[in-house]
């Protein structure tokens, strides 16, 4: 993390399962990042890696009644999030950290236009009368670059294009001034070159509201270039976090590294890829020592014995690996 | 609507040919004309020169063993009723007359040639993963033995990590069973790795078509060029020719005049707005659709 930066979200060892009739889903365990102003940090992972649910669980809208947090510490401002009551955490939401969802389609209304949902989030927050709220939706609309806003306004969702939806998406989200951002795969649904018009937004407004975004992705394009640092989650698991660029040029967790060279490339050709066989433990049984051990190619008995401790590896750079632990090694 | 207009193009055996474009480009739509699942409004679609709109009887059975489908969604496209066994003879009972023992021996066969172990054929498709249940789509497609298989989105519904498997399948079936394929995907990375040959379409248009690795590297139509720029490379230094295309993908219900790009072309001439643009060869096999060349 920039160390100049004052930090503005801090997740501990936050712990949050899913109590299903298939047994406890150890969804999120063992969570732990900082998040500084105007800071990007990318969670990376499969589908079914804890990456959602650890935004949700920031947000406290994990799944009712099956979702609870069971351990950690969720620290906005230095505020714990996890000990507040209901009615606390909705003055958190959309004011202190909004999120944004991957599907705009399900984020809104079918049956309002937009310019009564954008009035509707602004009345949470300001004490304006009718006409004043109307001009200031029309002005977030103008900050996310909708064309003709005062035209937009009238409009049904389902008369705007996926691009635009979830455009109108983030004015809501940026309304409140958040200081956090959470952005749950939002350009999963956008075609390129919309996505890259998105994303750029997306970093615009970043500067100009020094917000911090945590960005959940399995794109290691979107990583490479919106995010200041990663973090790789595996299983309910963070298994190694770092600058983008030491990340990318050192994986050292062999999942990051498997992962990585998984991925086809846009800018070279290939022959032949390397893939990862067999696919993640589930969630509600888990191997008992580190969760990559049955599909790693180094695995040894001490991987499928112990899970590993997190160990540094350079600067703010760490993989929770026993072939990364600084010896002397028992090894 | 014309959602796919005027294209044309080959694939060879053991080839794979690769359709790219965003959504409403007419990619699926020509899939659908290949697999008979549409019809033409004018133009024809041969197998090895037999127009597969005017097969019928006998031929037309024919057709339908020879080129199959796999599609982007694994939980939608199995039968969650039917044992994987049972999916897979079905294209046997359809396509053939195979005794039962002939079937289930070619179920085995199958299972083996994609990967899964025999006891798969007894279980439910809801008792596999993602990327399990696309090799038993896969396996049903093997069934029939055919020669062409359209992929519609093969791996985009698949984990990151289960992605290279599935592709590396795919190239070694090819390879094994001289297989064709009309590969229709929107990640670029994917069609660079499996298309021999790759068509960027637009609104309905094929704008430039090239061997792979030629248009990768020399991408010439302004689209092209917009469509590669805006797939980000996953390499925080690699460079940022960004070129963001202003507005959006016109409704193909009224496509603008002349070179339907125009509008969000940042090189757009007087004439484009006039004349649609021919597709011309720019080098051995690189034909591009646009006024600048």
């Amino acid at each position: 993390m920039n160390a100049a930066e004052p930090i503005v979200l801090e997740v501990k060892d936050l712990r949050a399962y899913l109590y299903t009739r298939w047994g406890v889903v150890r969804a999120v365990d063992g969570v732990s990042f900082a998040l500084g102003e105007g800071e990007t940090l990318g969670l990376v992972g499969e589908s079914g890696c804890g990456k959602t649910m650890t935004g949700l669980s920031i947000l406290r809208l994990l799944p009712e009644p099956a979702g609870r947090i069971v351990q950690g510490q969720v620290l906005l401002e230095g505020e714990n999030l996890v000990t507040k009551s209901e009615a606390e955490m909705r003055r958190v939401r959309g004011r202190r950290i909004s999120m944004i969802l991957q599907d705009p389609q399900t984020s809104l209304n079918p049956v309002f236009t937009v310019g009564d949902q954008l009035v509707e989030a602004l009345r949470m927050l300001h004490t304006d009368g009718e006409r004043a709220l109307s001009h200031r939706a029309e002005e977030a609309l103008r900050r996310v670059k909708v064309a003709a806003p005062e035209q937009r306004m009238r409009a049904y969702p389902h008369q705007m294009s996926g691009g635009m939806k979830q455009r109108v998406v983030g004015a809501i989200a940026v309304a409140g001034e958040p200081r956090v951002l959470i952005a749950d795969e939002p350009t999963t649904a956008l075609d390129v070159t919309i996505q890259l018009q998105y994303l750029t937004l997306l970093k615009e407004i970043q500067a100009r509201t020094r917000l911090a975004m945590l960005f959940i992705t399995h794109d290691f394009g979107i990583v490479a270039r919106m995010c200041d640092r990663v973090a790789v989650m595996y299983a309910g698991r963070i298994v190694e976090s770092g600058p983008t660029r030491a990340l990318f040029r050192n994986p050292r967790h062999p999942y990051t590294e498997a992962l990585m060279a998984s991925v086809p490339r846009m800018e070279a050709s290939v022959e032949r890829l390397p893939s990862i066989e067999g696919q993640p433990p589930p969630l509600h049984d888990l191997p008992v020592g580190c969760r990559f051990a049955p599909r790693c190619r180094y695995a040894d008995d001490r991987c499928r014995r112990e899970y590993p401790p997190t160990f540094p590896i350079g600067p703010a750079h760490e993989a929770a690996c026993w072939r990364v632990e600084p010896s002397p090694s028992s090894r | 609507m014309r959602a796919v207009d005027g294209i044309s193009f080959t694939i060879g055996r053991q080839e794979t040919f690769g359709l790219v474009g965003e959504s409403g480009c007419g990619k699926t739509t020509t899939s659908r004309l290949l697999l008979r699942l549409d019809r033409p409004t004018a133009g024809r679609v041969l197998l090895d020169g037999q127009d597969v709109h005017a097969l019928t009887g006998a031929d037309l059975s024919k057709y339908h063993t020879r080129v199959q489908a796999v599609f982007q969604d694994p939980w939608s496209s199995l039968n969650p009723r039917l044992r994987v066994r049972d999916t897979i003879a079905e294209a046997l009972v359809v396509n053939r007359r195979v005794s039962k023992a002939g079937r289930l021996e070619r179920v085995e066969e199958v299972l083996h040639q994609v990967g899964l172990p025999l006891a798969a054929a007894s279980r439910y498709p809801h008792e596999f993963s993602g990327g399990q249940r696309q090799r038993i789509a896969l396996a049903s497609a093997l069934a029939s033995d055919p020669e062409l298989i359209v992929l519609d989105e093969p791996v985009s519904a698949l984990d990151v990590s289960i992605r290279a498997q599935i592709m590396n399948l795919l190239k070694d079936l090819q390879a094994r069973q001289q297989l064709s394929y009309l590969l229709v995907a929107h990640n670029l990375a994917t069609v660079r790795y499996i298309a021999h040959r790759t068509a960027v379409m637009y609104l309905g248009r094929i704008v430039e078509h090239a061997d792979t690795e030629s248009l990768y590297r020399n991408p010439l139509h302004p689209y092209t060029k917009a469509l590669f720029a805006a797939a980000l490379p996953a390499d925080p230094d690699a460079p940022r020719d960004d070129m963001i295309l202003s507005g959006e993908v016109p409704s193909p219900i009224e496509p603008p005049s002349g070179c339907h790009f125009h509008p969000r072309c940042p090189f757009a001439m007087e004439q484009c707005s006039r004349v649609e643009p021919a597709l011309k060869a720019v080098a051995a096999g690189h034909v591009v659709s646009c006024h600048l060349y």
